[in-house]
């Protein structure tokens, strides 16, 4: 397929690693004791160096963007995983009197638990999160504990007050409130946090199960994940939420959205901080270390984790595109020593076109990237759907680009939330059928919005001046 | 129970790969046929009376290319002039046999067929090439090359544009492939459904966004006259990778290869970050992004017997060249009777330059198109 070849041809290619035997007994690169490990591509390390290279990282990246302001309150989402309990560890190293500058933010933990998705008995569930509260109560900081069913009854709108500025009689302002969260007191072993109720935990399950294909649940959940997180902020009056993905799952990531039509939303889904959410901003602090650097850290200074099951586990290896992909950049990475970092330096470049007039998306709250011009993938793939459905009357010969539009008549609700997702999320969400009113509050709250919002628009657009505004 | 058509009462034959719908053999060319007149209509790739050099090479999707294009333009009075433009690279054993192909295409569709060869144009043929450069990197000559020949082909013939036979598998494989490889600049034309429009020929893909799968059973059900051989010469091993795990992705969500084009078209490039600039090169007037253009400075390499010297870094390779310089005129003004180490043109490049190139990868983001130096 020499065809294939790019425009130019010219295609300068990642190097394949030499394949050598490394020597035992390397020095340390920073003293002249011997290194125990070796980090990046042949730098080998010893145990003290090793920790002032995690830590510098980590604190460089808080350091470098100064985003985080002195004294301020921030929520550490924790999820029992290697990746957050190390980012723990490193929060209590650099807040203890041991570290060199202590750390001048305030951390709040809050642990999301996602259990009502998977098929475990109530005990089995409550093991889980006792796991996981005795590794929060273990770093002292005040915790909070909140589950995923949650978002079935919070509230879509971007400052918790105005949840309440709703008329109290329309449909939807009826069931909404504030996220719940519950605190992790210091005796506490777990066992008293109530368990959502089961119709609760029945909704939420089929929320997710009436979704067909695993990628497309998987993406769900994380999407519900995220708007918890920042709802729950949001009501503790709390601007910052730090999460811990590390590079590897970065770039496993950008590949990830990149295949799932999320191109648009890299800069937000990878960057250091996600802005997209207004008032509270997502940060990602230990995304210049690699899944092996974490990994190696939680070992050699026995910081503690526990594994707590999703949907994908114990799955076939391609049984999701995160999968298959974690699999292709691990495969990659382990005979070209760049891949992560090239990944990573890609999505570095990318950024947003117009986030400020750009209508948002009612799931994930990423811009929409769905109004394009005739000659695109979207309305390609809708006018393939149309070709291969019409009826043999319709088949005359085609006009323009214009005739594929989606039928304006049809009014009917589902189409006009289909309208107010992005791409990725309507992915997901397309053989949802007549059950989008099932989608929780939150999202139809918005998408009623932003249909309010657009035909209030369309009234005045005579009086618009700005092209950019219509 | 047979499944019926979803566009009329047969029974369907077969399901497409991009929507899943189950279509009669009627239904699915039409579909097929509409949907590349779609893409032609609503990106406006074309005026009447244009002149269209087809970039045919014998294989499938040229093949099927030439065939729609030209019911296309019938029936829906495009107004074009078409012709075929083959590539031969000489490449024995491959080339050779696909052009017969390319030739039986030419009576059968009724259009006239030029062929441009690299022995004209550059006065080597890849079978040269190769003998020189090994089975490492000789698909990057190849592709250099074909650009501008399949250029300079179509301006002698007077065409107004050219139409490659690149479909969305392609497109897709090559927006990973950028992804990986950090090439911000080319992940963000490698989209562009029309490229090269400053004052060159334009280039259009009009299969953007046909699936290949669907175009090998366009060409299966119409029984169309095809080669379907690799080249003999290695296939690219990197680019492997990135169609392997398109087509597993495609496996899991068959409307994964839209998605990643959809991807690529909706992300925008930060507004701080460096952009190669297009110029002329200044040898052969052609276009490049740099002084001097990537053909031109492969084919000084060949000429010099220096071929590693359009690939990798342009100034490592050229230091090197210029210390071995160094070193022989040295060794021949002391007289101190040693054989000099290079016979000063030949075959020495070819074995010199061995490890240039081994520190390409992580670099090769920033200056895409070779370095500036």
């Amino acid at each position: 397929m020499c065809e294939a070849i790019t425009e130019d041809g010219i295609e300068n290619q990642p190097v394949k690693l030499a394949k050598t035997v490394r020597e035992t007994g390397q020095k340390c690169v920073k003293c002249d004791n011997p290194g125990i490990l070796i980090t990046r591509i042949d730098d080998s390390f010893c145990k003290d160096c090793f920790q002032i290279y995690v830590i510098h990282k980590f604190r460089a990246a808080i350091g470098k963007t100064k985003l985080i302001r002195c004294g301020e309150q921030v929520i550490v989402a924790f999820s029992g995983g290697a990746n957050s309990a190390a980012l723990l560890h490193l929060i209590e190293h650099g807040k203890s009197e041991r570290a060199h500058r202590k750390l001048r933010f305030v951390p709040t933990l809050i642990h999301v638990d996602e259990c009502g998705i998977l098929d475990i008995t109530p005990d089995e569930r409550k093991a889980n999160r006792c796991q996981v509260i005795d590794l929060m109560k273990a770093s002292g900081f005040p915790a909070y504990l909140t589950c995923l069913e949650q978002v079935l009854v919070m509230g879509g709108d971007e400052t918790s007050s105005s949840v309440k500025h709703q008329p109290t009689d329309h449909p939807l302002a009826r069931d909404v409130t504030e996220p719940q969260v519950w605190m992790v007191k210091p005796d506490s072993d777990g066992t008293d946090m109530p368990l959502p109720s089961t119709s609760q935990t029945e909704r939420l399950k089929t929320l997710v199960n009436k979704i067909a294909s695993l990628t497309g649940a998987q993406d769900l959940v994380r999407q519900l994940r995220n708007q918890l997180l920042v709802a729950t902020a949001r009501n503790l009056c709390i601007t910052k939420v730090l999460t811990a993905e590390s590079s590897t799952r970065m770039a496993v990531e950008i590949l990830a959205d990149v295949a799932q039509g999320r191109g648009s939303q890299v800069s937000l889904n990878t960057g250091f901080s996600d802005t997209r959410n207004g008032d509270v901003m997502i940060i990602r602090p230990v995304r210049d270390l690699n899944s092996k650097d974490l990994a190696m850290f939680n070992k050699l200074f026995n910081v503690k984790s526990v594994f707590i099951p999703t949907k994908a586990s114990k799955t076939s290896l391609s049984s999701t595109i995160e999968k298959l992909t974690e699999t292709f950049v691990m495969g990659l990475q382990a005979d070209f020593p760049s891949t992560v970092s090239n990944i990573k330096r890609t999505s570095e470049k990318l950024g947003l076109a117009n986030t400020e007039t750009c209508p948002k998306c009612c799931l994930c709250m990423s811009p929409l990237d769905t109004r394009t011009g005739p000659s695109s993938a979207l309305k390609a793939i809708e006018f393939s759907q149309k070709m291969s459905r019409s009826h043999p009357t319709e088949k005359k010969p085609t006009g323009g680009g214009d005739n594929c539009c989606r039928d304006k008549g049809d009014n009917s609700f589902q189409n006009n939330l289909m309208d107010c997702l992005c791409y990725g999320c309507r992915l997901s969400l397309h053989n949802y059928g007549d059950d989008l009113r099932r989608l929780p509050t939150f999202v139809r709250q918005r998408a009623v919005h932003m249909t309010q919002l657009d035909d209030i628009k369309q009234h005045i657009s005579d009086f618009l001046l700005d092209e950019d505004n219509r | 129970m047979p499944r019926k058509c979803g566009g009329c009462d047969k029974n369907a034959i077969l399901k497409r790969p991009k929507t899943g719908d189950a279509l009669c053999k009627e239904c699915f060319f039409w579909a097929f046929e509409e949907e590349i007149h779609h893409t032609i209509e609503s990106a406006k790739l074309f005026s009447p009376g244009e002149t269209v050099a087809i970039g045919a090479s014998g294989g499938k999707d040229s093949t099927v290319l030439a065939h729609t294009m030209k019911i296309l333009n019938e029936r829906h009075g495009y107004g074009l002039n078409l012709i075929l433009l083959s590539v031969d690279e000489g490449i024995t054993g491959y080339r050779d046999d696909s052009l017969e192909t390319v030739k039986r295409n030419q009576q059968q569709y009724d259009l006239p067929l030029t062929i441009v060869s690299y022995e004209e144009l550059y006065g080597w043929t890849m079978d040269a090439i190769v003998k020189q450069i090994g089975l490492k990197n000789n698909c990057t000559f190849c592709g250099v090359f074909r650009r501008q020949a399949l250029d300079r082909g179509a301006m002698k013939l007077g065409a107004n544009k050219i139409v490659t036979g690149h479909n969305a598998d392609d497109i897709a494989e090559t927006v990973i492939m950028n992804v990986l490889r950090g090439d911000i600049a080319r992940l963000q034309r490698c989209t562009a459904i029309t490229t090269g429009t400053e004052g060159y020929l334009p280039r259009c893909k009009p299969f953007k966004y046909t699936y290949e799968k669907e175009i090998v059973m366009y060409a299966y059900f119409k029984k169309l006259d095809y080669f379907s051989t690799e080249c003999i010469y290695s296939p690219n091993a990197y680019r492997g990778f990135a169609r392997a795990y398109i087509k597993d992705l495609e496996k899991i969500r068959p409307s994964s290869i839209i998605d990643i084009i959809h991807s690529g078209e909706s992300l925008s490039v930060k507004k701080d970050v460096r952009m190669p600039t297009q110029t002329v090169c200044t040898r052969c007037n052609f276009i490049s992004s740099n002084d001097v253009c990537k053909a031109c400075v492969m084919l000084e390499g060949l000429n010099k017997g220096r071929p590693r010297l359009g690939i990798g870094k342009l100034h490592k390779e050229r230091r090197k060249w210029e210390e071995e310089l160094e070193e022989q005129s040295k060794i021949l003004s002391n007289g101190d009777g040693t054989t000099p180490l290079c016979c000063g043109g030949g075959k020495c490049g070819a074995d010199g330059g061995g490890e240039c190139g081994t520190d390409e990868g992580g670099e090769c983001g920033t200056d895409s198109g070779g370095c500036k130096n």
